[in-house]
This record gives structure tokens, sequence and C-alpha cells, in this order.
């Protein structure tokens, strides 16, 4: 086969995919006005076929990266004949266009699962149901096709390939994209429900129903490809942190808050049937600025060490897409608003739909307060012509006391009772556990912790795990006679799998901000200058540099720092932090760190630098409860799952069917 | 003869185990962190580096951000406040040097903002949530707890 | 009034929209512009006074000697890719006003090598002006330098008028020339 062909079909298969997908935003559009379902039906199939095309298409681009096939552009910018396999197979999203193809693969995978999932229980919905997603893809395609494709050839073919970028030449790659896009295409599905909605004035408010699995599944991958980024920054990067503040790590985060006080307000419409415009707003907001991620990292415009390199034509393309988007859906949702209002109202200030209310404040201007940090150097460099920057300290301000808010609320939040709470069931609820902790914080006070930040957050985090656990243990003793308390939670859970899920949820997020707590307020730092022989302390360990010496490697070399570490007098471990030197075609230095683990925290030690005469320049930190952020996920995983499991209520199936028959 | 060469062993282990360890210069030694350099950090973690993408100072390798912490170090050992360093690069760099914006004049804006955000948010819960208690005793004429009563799912 | 009544009952869609439209505007005004720039805090005040050793002399240079004239002060060294970009325009300015007291040209040769700096200017030409050697860079952290390579325009009394970063074209010298006074 010739070199080249392959790539070929791969352009081919797009260019199909993107005249699928302007036929069936055509047939979608026109089916109800030429009253021809049968237009819908091969638009439905459009949409399935596209999902086979671009899987193929990314199969020869990951095939040409195997085959290391320089004729095509982009396997030769992004890697060469020493490139490992496994990095092979993932640099499709390595760079700027296969990423993009990425983002295209899900948005077709989801578009044909949701449009053969929901076909038979909303007919009505899904002439714009798959408007909506084949508008995205033709857009999607469009951009690639004409602005960023990673199917361009080079002929003569290159003899030698550039490199992948070598920070990127690491585990994490294989994971962090792929699950972070997930996250934000899968809110597109619920999207697309929404502004079916918004068009079809549907005041019932289903759609919040049909796509909460989505809803959920969408956050739990963005939640997880946010924390996959954080735990590859802290061990690749080797500044001894996992956030920075950066622009892009923002424009994740931003998505993220959305998402989770949508996921909160869903529950008041389907209980009580509030919020329909206010959902909307969330989503709307949700998948914009999902798609604000992608622009901020590829415009240009901002200055970000995750940033892709920029071209003013690529900022322009997409940011028209995301004004026409915005400006389409958040204008249907001004229009159309008034014609969802329901029949419900708030009633009581101490309920749980207030508290949802507040919790939704806090996320939506949690996510206001990062969205006008990313965007005020821009404004005031419009206006004054000066330059300023907005970094970790101002968000390490503002934002705290927004969270602690936040744990506070989920400590009151799923106990308060829907509608209306009398003043003695508050007691009973809370009383005991707001004692504890307040002895805890004495306690604390006594011990001789000082920092009210962290003496603020941890009674909180205490006042809300045990609520939690107070809640779950009253649900255990409340059983029927003769059952015992494993079979009686199991009953519970099966039960009501959302709720129970949701406090599992919390809990790990409980633990996440634990970890966060330790390693943010009560880590140590320390940069000394060590002979061999010299040994310094940190935490509770003592540390021997023996020196450095050169080591090579697959595609780089390196210098090793050996360090034996001792603990309570007895050596323990032995740590070789390391700077690598790639001296491909991208040259670069890069740090590794040696992190040793534990339940307590952890050691992490960086080769800062070296001078002639043997000795080296070693920071190091010592980073409480770090792995209590990752155990923390691990528990969101599991409550989300559990969660999962929650079934459609048997009033919105029967509203459904009666939609097939209308 | 054999318990004088015991004891003869026995010193000689301990006399070089003495040796050795008093030999050793580093054998109890703790090598701590200067103390310029614990300034040093707090300042230049709180300044941007003027060619990097977004890092710290402290944080960055670049040759200008590591003249920048020599130079903070010289100064601190000069006898220089911090406050003082961080107006010396303010002087030459201009606001972007700082990682957050001044607290002065224009920029309380972003400062309080997300405050003042929270406070007007909650003020319209609050407001609504009257509202809509009133609303419901107009319209039905009833108490607003037998309201609430009814409205329980 | 109507129109107060109209924005009360539709205050949420107008802020939303008003909302949007700024952002959107922010952003299409925030494209193509260069994120690396940093505007200097220099401009409108005197320009640092130096004292440095004279490249290939043995005397030393000073900003102090060349007041009562604008003054241009550029700042290179032999690694840097761009500076031999504007050298020649900068050779030429030189020669321009070698005998006349209209402006005077000052280089500063920043944490460079003699022999890199003496070999640069052999290859391409020497300054016809007088450079100084910032070996550690101290004068250029003075003047906010941040990447090479940049020049500074400085008035008679040694306030700075304009400064440019990246290598310099004929128009941008004209302009700036302008501003100080001269005629071409």
């Amino acid at each position: 086969m010739m070199n080249g062909t392959l790539i070929e079909i791969g352009l081919v298969a797009t260019c199909l995919a993107f005249a699928l997908a302007l036929s069936a935003l055509a047939s979608a559009l026109c089916c109800r006005r030429l009253g021809a379902p049968a237009l819908l039906v091969s638009a439905k199939h459009a949409l399935i076929a596209n999902f086979l095309l671009i899987t193929l298409a990314c199969f020869t681009i990951v095939w040409s990266f195997v085959q290391l096939d320089f004729s095509v552009l982009y396997v030769a910018q992004n890697a060469n004949a020493k490139l490992p396999m496994l990095y092979r197979l993932t640099a499709l999203w390595g760079a700027h266009e296969g990423s993009l193809t990425l983002w295209l693969w899900y948005l077709t995978l989801f578009s044909a699962l949701a449009v053969i999932l929901h076909w038979r229980t909303h007919p009505l919905s899904m002439p714009y149901v798959i408007g909506v997603l084949a508008a995205l893809q033709a857009a999607f395609l469009a951009f690639i096709l004409f602005f960023s494709s990673p199917f361009t050839e080079v002929h003569p073919a290159l003899a030698e390939g550039r490199d992948l970028n070598p920070l990127l030449q690491d585990p994490g790659l294989v994971f962090h994209p792929p699950m972070l896009y997930l996250g934000y295409v899968g809110f597109s599905i619920p999207f697309a429900f929404a502004i079916a909605a918004l068009i079809r004035g549907q005041s019932g408010g289903e759609w919040v129903v049909t796509t909460r699995r989505w809803t959920l599944f969408s956050w739990l991958a963005l939640t997880s490809g946010i924390l996959l980024g954080g735990y590859w920054a802290y061990y690749e990067l080797g500044w001894g942190g996992y956030w920075a503040w950066d622009p892009v790590e923002n424009a994740s985060l931003m998505p993220w808050l959305t998402a989770t006080a949508f996921l909160h307000s869903i529950m008041v419409q389907e209980r009580r049937n509030l919020f329909q415009s206010w959902n909307v707003f969330l989503i709307i907001s949700t998948f914009v600025l999902s798609l604000l991620g992608t622009f901020l990292v590829r415009s240009g415009i901002l200055s970000s060490v995750h940033a892709f390199a920029s071209d003013p034509d690529r900022g322009v393309y997409i940011l028209l897409f995301l004004s026409l988007i915005s400006l389409a859906s958040y204008g249907l949702l001004i229009l159309r608003a008034p014609r969802l209002a329901g029949p419900g109202t708030l009633g009581s200030l101490m309920s749980r739909e207030t508290a949802l209310l507040l919790n939704n404040l806090l996320f939506v201007v949690a996510a206001i307060t990062v969205l006008i940090g990313t965007l005020y150097p821009l404004a005031v460099e419009i206006v004054t012509g000066d330059r300023v920057s907005v970094a970790a300290p101002y968000f390490n301000t503002v934002m705290p006391p927004i969270i602690l808010v936040v744990v506070l609320l989920m400590a009151i939040g799923p106990f308060v009772p829907w509608g209306r709470v009398q003043p003695e069931r508050l007691k009973s609820l809370f009383l005991l556990p707001a004692v504890v902790s307040l002895l805890l914080l004495a306690a604390l006070i006594l011990a001789g912790m000082s920092q009210i930040v962290a003496l603020v957050a941890i009674t909180l985090v205490a006042f809300a795990a045990l609520a939690t656990f107070k809640d779950v243990a009253a649900t255990a003793q409340a059983r029927e006679k003769g059952d015992s308390i494993i079979v009686n939670l199991w009953r519970q859970f099966t039960r009501n799998p959302r709720r129970y899920g949701g406090l599992i949820i919390h809990l790990g997020t409980l633990v996440l901000i634990i970890g966060i707590i330790g390693s943010a307020l009560f880590g140590q730092t320390a940069t000394v200058t060590l002979a061999p022989g010299d040994r310094m302390a940190i935490g509770d360990f003592i540390l021997i540099f023996r020196g450095v010496e050169a080591t090579p490697g697959v595609n780089y070399t390196s210098r090793r720092a050996t360090i034996a570490v001792s603990q309570d007098g007895r050596p323990a471990f032995v740590l070789y932090p390391e700077k690598r030197n790639y001296q491909g075609e991208r040259k670069m230095v890069t740090t590794e760190a040696a992190i040793h683990t534990t339940i307590a925290g952890d050691l992490y030690v960086v080769l800062a630098a070296e001078d002639d005469g043997g000795s080296a320049s070693i920071r190091t930190f010592w980073n409480p409860l770090v792995i209590w952020i990752w155990i923390g996920w691990l528990v969101i995983i599991a409550g989300a799952v559990v969660a999962f499991a929650q079934r459609i209520p048997a009033r919105y199936r029967l509203r459904q069917e009666r939609e097939v028959f209308a | 003869m054999m318990r004088v060469a015991n004891v003869f062993a026995v010193v000689t282990v301990f006399a070089l185990v003495a040796i050795d360890g008093s030999s050793s210069p580093h054998c109890a030694e703790l090598q701590r962190e200067q103390p310029v350099e614990t300034e040093m950090r707090e300042i230049a973690q709180n300044l941007r580096c003027p060619v990097c993408q977004g890092q710290s100072v402290y944080d960055s390798n670049a040759d200008l951000a590591q003249q920048m912490k020599q130079t903070i170090r010289e100064k601190l050992n000069a006898g220089e406040t911090p406050s003082q360093i961080v107006a010396f690069f303010k002087a030459r760099y201009g606001n972007y040097v700082l990682m957050a914006p001044p607290r002065g004049g224009l920029h309380w804006g972003i400062w309080l903002g997300p405050f003042v955000l929270v406070l007007i948010g909650g003020g319209l819960v609050v407001w609504r949530v009257l509202r809509s208690r009133q609303q419901i005793i107009a319209v039905a004429g009833h108490s607003a707890h037998d309201d609430m009563e009814r409205l329980e799912l | 009034m109507a129109i107060a009544e109209k924005f009360r009952s539709q205050w949420w869609q107008i802020t939303l929209l008003a909302a949007l439209i700024g952002i959107m505007g922010l952003f299409f005004a925030g494209l193509g512009r260069d994120v690396s720039f940093i505007p200097s805090p220099l401009i409108g005040r005197a320009a640092p006074q130096f004292v440095l050793p004279e490249l290939g002399g043995k005397g030393e240079v000073t900003l102090a000697q060349f007041r009562g004239a604008p003054v241009i002060v550029n700042f290179w060294a032999s690694w840097c890719a761009a500076c031999s970009q504007e050298h020649d325009l900068l050779v030429q300015l030189g020669q321009r006003f070698a005998d006349s007291n209209q402006v005077r040209l000052v280089g500063i040769n920043y944490k460079d090598s003699e022999s890199g700096a003496l070999r640069f200017q052999a290859k391409r030409g020497a300054f016809p002006y007088p450079s100084a050697v910032d070996r550690n860079g101290r004068v250029g952290l003075d003047f906010g330098v941040y990447g090479l390579p940049e020049t500074f325009f400085l008035d008679d009394t040694g306030k700075v008028i304009a400064k440019h970063v990246g290598p310099l074209t004929a128009r941008l010298i004209a302009k700036n020339l302008a501003q100080l006074g001269l005629k071409q």
C-alpha cells in the first residue's frame, strides 16, 4: 500500500461525514414541514453512519502514527522513530488538529447513541435533537476540514519526524484528554434536548429526566478529567502542586461548576416543578463553557503552559462559531422562557429547594468569578492599555470562602425536607453533628492549630461528614422487624439509589476537600544546596544526598540524583529525582520529581540545579494528605455508579409513551 | 591468649568506629534552608515571570527569572523589605509582574465582585421566596402554613 | 415610565444579552494581539541612569554624557537572532546622525561575552556609536528588559518617550524620530 493512501481514506470519510451531517440537518429541519417521517429516519441513519465514518478516520490517523508514516504532516510534526509505541497510539490527541478530531469522534459517538436510545420514547423531540447534533457535527467538521486538517500530506515524505512534546510523553496523556473531552462532549446531549424543549415550548421538563444519566455520566467524566489533569501536573511538572489556576485549567473548571449546579437543580425540577428556565440556562451555559474552553486553548488569546500553538484564523472561526451558538441558544431561552414556567412555587426559606437554590447561587458565582478572573486582564488591556495578571493569589483569596459555604450547604441541604421544615426537626437533625464539630474545633485550637481558614474548613467538613453519617445511620436503624442492618441498608440503597449515591459522592468530595486542606495549608517546603553526604530534614524524614549521575533513556539523557531517605532513625527508601534532556527535534529539559506517597502525605523531591563541584540544589516538599484527593475521587466514582442505577419514575415513562401516540 | 585476642578485637572495632564516626564531618549535621531562601521564595512566588507562560518567578527556570531571584536574594541580604523589593520590580515591569491586580482604585471591582454577587444573588433568592409566599396567601386566601402542608409531596 | 416598566419585567433577559454581547466583543477585540507584550512603566519617566564599561574600549559609557540631546538606547546581543534583522538599520541610523548632535545613539550589549559581541560586529559591521557592556543584566533589569532586541527613545531631558520590543523597522524609526521632534 502506498504511503499516504490510508490517510486519504480518512480524509474522504471525513468529507463524506460532513456532507451527511449537512443532509441530516436539512432533513431534520424539513421533515415536519414536508410531513415526511422518512426524512427523519434518514437523518438518524446519517448520524449513525457518521460515527462509523469518523471512527474510520481516527483509525487512519492512529495507524499512520503506528506505521510512522511521515508523509502525513500531523504524524511528522508529532512523532519520530524513537517514540515509544504507547505514545504513537495516543499521539492522536497530542496536538491541536488531532485533539479536535477526538472531540468530533466523541460527538458522533454520543449523537448516534442518543438517537438510538431515545428514538422510540421521544419522537416529537427527535427532529430538534438531531438538528442540533447535526449542526454541531457540521460545524466541527467544517472547522477540521478547512482550518485544522490532520489529513494534510507532505510530499515527498519527510525522512524523520519532529517529536511529540516531551512533556506529553507520559501515561497521563493516555487518560487526561480523552476523559476530559468525554465530559465536555457528553453535555451536548442534554444541551440538544434542552434546545428541543425550548423550541417545542415544553413545560413538562421531561428532558431533564431523560438526560439525567447523560448528565451524571458527563459530570463524572469531567470531574475525573480535571482530577486526572491535576494528578498528571502534580507528578509531571515538578513544582509540587496540582492546580495553578492557569487559564486553561480554569477553562475546564468553569463548565464543571455550572454542571454541578445543574446536577443539583434538576432535582428541584423533577420533584417540585420549579426552575425550568433556570435549568435550561445552566445546561446551555455548561455546554457553551465547554466550547469556550476549546476556544481559549487554541486561539492565542491567553498565555498558558497548556495552550496549543495559535493561529488567528482559527481563533476567529471558533469565536464566530461560539458566538453563533451562544446567541442562538440564549436567544431562544430569552424568547421561550415564559412558556417554560411550571406550576410549582417556592414556599419556605428553610427547605431543600432553597438550599439547592443557594447551592446553585454559589456555584454560579464561583463560575462567574473564574470567568471574570480569566477575562479581566483582557478587559483592562483593552480599556486602559495596562497589563495586569490574575493568577493564583487572586483565586486563592476569593474562592475558598465560596467553597466553605458550599461545604456548609452539603451539611444541611440533603437532610432538610422538601417544602418546609419545622424548627424542632432542625434541632434533631443538626444538633449532634454541630456540637461534635464544635468540640473538634475546640480540640484543634487547644492542640495549637491557629490558621483560621484551616480551623473553619475542618469544622465545616466535620459537620458535613457527621450529618451525612447520622442520616445513613438513622436509615440503617429504621428497619422493619427482623431485618438485619445490611439487608435494610441494601433495600434503602436500591429503593433510592440517587439519594445514597449522592451522599456517597458528597462524602467523597469531603475526603477530597480534606486532601486539599492538608496539602494547601499544612505543607512544608525547603530548597537546600547539598554536597554528597549532606543531610537535610523535612516532615518526619531525613534526606541524605548521595550524588548525581548521568543516566541514558530511550530518547533522552538524564541527570539523576540519588537521595537516601530515613524515617525514625532507620533507612526507609531511596528517591531518584531527575532532570531529563530531550535532544530530539524538540529540545526540552523536563523535571521528573521523585514522590513517595503515604496516607499521611507525599514526600516530593526535585533536582533543581547542579553545580560543577558535585553539589546540587534539591527542592523538597512535604505535602500532607495529597492521596486523600485521589481517594476522594474514587469514592465519588463509586457514588456516581450507585446513583446511575436510579430508574426513571413510572409517571415520566407514561408521559413519554403518550407522546408517541399523540 | 584467646581472651586477649578477643579483647583486642573488640577494642579495635570500637576504636575504628569511633574514628570513623568522628572523622565524618556530616555525621549529625542537618543542612537547613537558608533564611534568605525562604524569604526569597515568599516574594518570588508572588511575582510573575515576564517571559514565561504564567509561571511565577520562583517556579520558572528562565534566565530572567533566575536573575530576578538572585536580585531578590541580594536585596534581602542588603536589608530591603519584601514590599520594597516588590515595588522595585513593579517600577520596572509594571503591574504585569504582580500575580494579582493591586487592591486599589480601579481594581476594587474584581476583588469585591464575587462577594457582591453572592449578596445580590442571596437577596434575590430571599426576595423570590418571600414573594411566592405572599402570592400563595393572596391567591388561595388560606394561611401560608396550610398551603405548605398541602404542597408537601 | 414605560421603559422602566419594561426593564423591570425583563431585566434578566436584557442583562443576559448585554453580558453575552460584552463578552463576545471582548474576545473579538482580544484576538490577534501579542500575549507576550508587556507595556513599559518607564514611558513618561526619566530613564534609569547607568555607568558601564565600553565594549572594546577602556572607558566608560554613561547615560549622563548624552544629556542635552535625544537618545536612542538599543539593547542587543550576539546570541539574539532577531538583533541581526535590525542591525543594518541601526548602523545606517548611526551614520546618519554621526556628525550632528540631533540624535545620539548608544547600544547596550546585554548578558553577552566580549568576544561574541566583537565577533558579531566584525561579521555584520561595527556600530558607528559606542556600546556599553551590561554583563550581568542589572541595567537591563532597571530598564525592564525582557526580550531582546529592545529600543528606548529618550528626549533631550532623558525622559523615555517610547519603547519598542522586537527588531526595529524603518517606519517605526521614522515615527519615533518624529515624536522626538526631528525632521527626516
